[in-house]
């Protein structure tokens, strides 16, 4: 019991682990995490899913396109000016698409990278990996993960719990 | 639709009579006629893209995005007002006009009375004919849709030229049909996401529309502003790098003074403030909500056809700019609820086009 990560429990389908998942919270469980082979619309709200990235997104875009925008215009109007066709050389037209372009590479970048350290990543390998079934989350099955972490954990009733609702099978995951 | 054929006739009848009586009212049918047909081209552009990739997003919409799509017949013969009054809007019908500078002179072939009233009904006949076929329940076409989309991209250009940019024959841009095509791309899904929000949860025939399919629809909201707000800027941006006299010559009345200031609600209301309202889940997954972001973008896209059409022709901007298209949109409302008839109003997913 002491080297119990916590239980999986593998389904055939995805209307299957989004009905457990609810049944979980429901049941007052909350170190839940599904493993499906695409993401399986309602999942998120089902197990109260909130990030913060979509802030990350938001202020890296931001920082991204002011600092090229900003860039550019030093360089044209501070640092190395040129008479193109007698424009100003604060071209400010011509110093969109750049921010566009910039600020949606900034926002990218930024919400990849803060996703991977978000998630832990990168990281060689999980205990999930020593379960020879797990292999196929990538493929056609489809997991219900409860943690031994959870405050309401305990092993015999997870076990008789994740059994009522129906899985192929639940599999334990060791430390 | 005898019905609505006939009620149409005789609307283009009073609207070409009222034409004849006044040029202001013929110049404010030209701009409601640009902007309903814009939006039952938006929703013939939508209804082609679901034809070709499918998703429940076209399955929700398509009772809708199909009746719209079949008023383009009916506003094609709504085109009669203006096809029988053309000097009134064209300077170019004035030959001594046209001949008098030779930038203009250069293209009297083409902008000949009856050559411009037969590219008109070549282009509103293909458009119908493929409107038609392409928004008949049952199976997806998408074959017929890539053809349509094709056909449309190339035929819109001219269209837009013809109809909006010959009111100033000087200008030349080649961008000016796909930027107008993209905003009446915003405009029809816009006018489809009022409806949605105005119908849903009314009745059997129109189920409650779950957040998210109402976050899909207002992704696809988000994404056609972009398209616009990219290939508009970028028109002109390449006016502006380019500095040619004849261009610039076009956008000047339209940056300086009373519509220099629209052009910067256009740039803010138009633009900035409908992005940064459709980047936030709360609004994209409400109906309601985002049918309010769409009611500003429809209505500011009539902005942009004033802004466009307005600082080209000699008369000031009046009453009628506003009444008649408020006029032909309630007549172009009903139309699309009598075409609904007591059929669905909005789909369901199981009911998705390959599964009819």
């Amino acid at each position: 019991m002491n080297g119990l990560r916590g239980l999986l429990a593998e389904f055939a389908g995805a209307d299957d682990v989004l009905a457990a998942t609810r049944a979980a919270r429901r049941a007052g469980y909350v170190a839940l995490e599904v493993f499906s082979p695409y993401p399986v619309e309602g999942v998120a709200e089902a197990l109260g899913f909130r990030t913060r990235l979509a802030w990350v997104t938001f202020v890296a875009g931001l920082l991204g396109g002011a600092a090229i925008f900003l860039f550019q215009g030093w360089v044209h109007a501070i640092d190395w000016q040129l008479d193109i066709g007698g424009r100003r050389s604060f071209a400010a037209p011509a110093f969109i698409v750049p921010t566009f372009e910039i600020t949606i590479l900034a926002a990218a970048l930024a919400t990849v990278f803060a996703m991977f350290v978000k998630n832990g990543l990168p990281r060689l390998h999980h205990p999930l990996f020593a379960v020879p079934a797990f292999e196929r989350a990538s493929q056609d099955r489809f997991f219900l993960f409860i943690g031994a972490d959870d405050p309401r954990f305990a092993e015999s009733t997870v076990r008789a719990f994740l059994g009522s609702l129906a899985p192929l099978e639940v599999h334990d995951v060791s430390r | 639709m005898t019905l609505v054929l006939g009620a149409t006739l005789v609307l283009a009848a009073l609207a070409a009579a009222a034409g004849r009586a006044s040029p202001a009212f013929l110049h404010a049918w030209l701009l409601a006629w640009l902007l309903w047909l814009g939006v039952a081209l938006g929703a013939l552009v939508f209804l082609c893209i679901h034809h070709l990739v499918r998703g429940r997003w076209g399955a929700t919409v398509r009772p809708l995005l199909a009746a719209m799509t079949r008023t383009l017949p009916l506003l094609a013969l709504l085109f009669l007002p203006i096809a029988l009054d053309l000097a009134v809007l064209y300077p170019w019908t004035d030959l001594e006009w046209l001949q008098a500078a030779p930038l203009r002179a250069a293209k009297a072939a083409y902008l000949d009375a009856d050559f411009f009233l037969a590219r008109a009904a070549v282009i509103l006949v293909v458009w119908s004919v493929l409107a038609l076929r392409l928004a008949r329940p049952g199976r997806r076409r998408p074959g017929l849709a890539a053809l349509a989309l094709v056909v449309f991209f190339a035929t819109v250009t001219i269209a837009a030229v013809d109809w909006i940019l010959s009111l100033d024959p000087d200008m030349s841009t080649s961008a000016f049909g796909l930027a107008l095509a993209t905003g009446d791309a915003v405009a029809g899904w816009s006018a489809v996401v009022i409806a949605v929000a105005l119908v849903h949860g009314r009745s059997a025939h129109a189920p409650l529309v779950v957040p998210e399919r109402a976050q899909q629809l207002g992704t696809l909201l988000f994404a056609a502003l972009m398209l616009w707000g990219y290939i508009a800027f970028t028109q002109y941006l390449l006016v502006w790098g380019a500095d040619l006299p004849r261009e610039v010559g076009w956008f000047l009345p339209r940056l300086h003074g009373d519509w220099g200031r629209v052009a910067w609600s256009l740039v803010g209301l138009h633009f900035a403030a409908p992005f940064v309202l459709l980047l936030q889940r709360p609004i994209k997954r409400s109906p309601a909500r985002l049918a309010a972001v769409a009611a500003l973008l429809l209505s500011m896209h009539y902005v942009e056809l004033l802004w466009l059409v307005v600082p080209s022709r000699g008369l000031p901007l009046g009453w009628l700019d506003l009444a008649v298209p408020l006029g032909l949109g309630a007549s172009w409302a009903l139309a699309v609820a009598v075409l609904l008839g007591r059929g669905p109003l909005i789909g369901l997913p199981e009911e998705d086009i390959d599964r009819v």
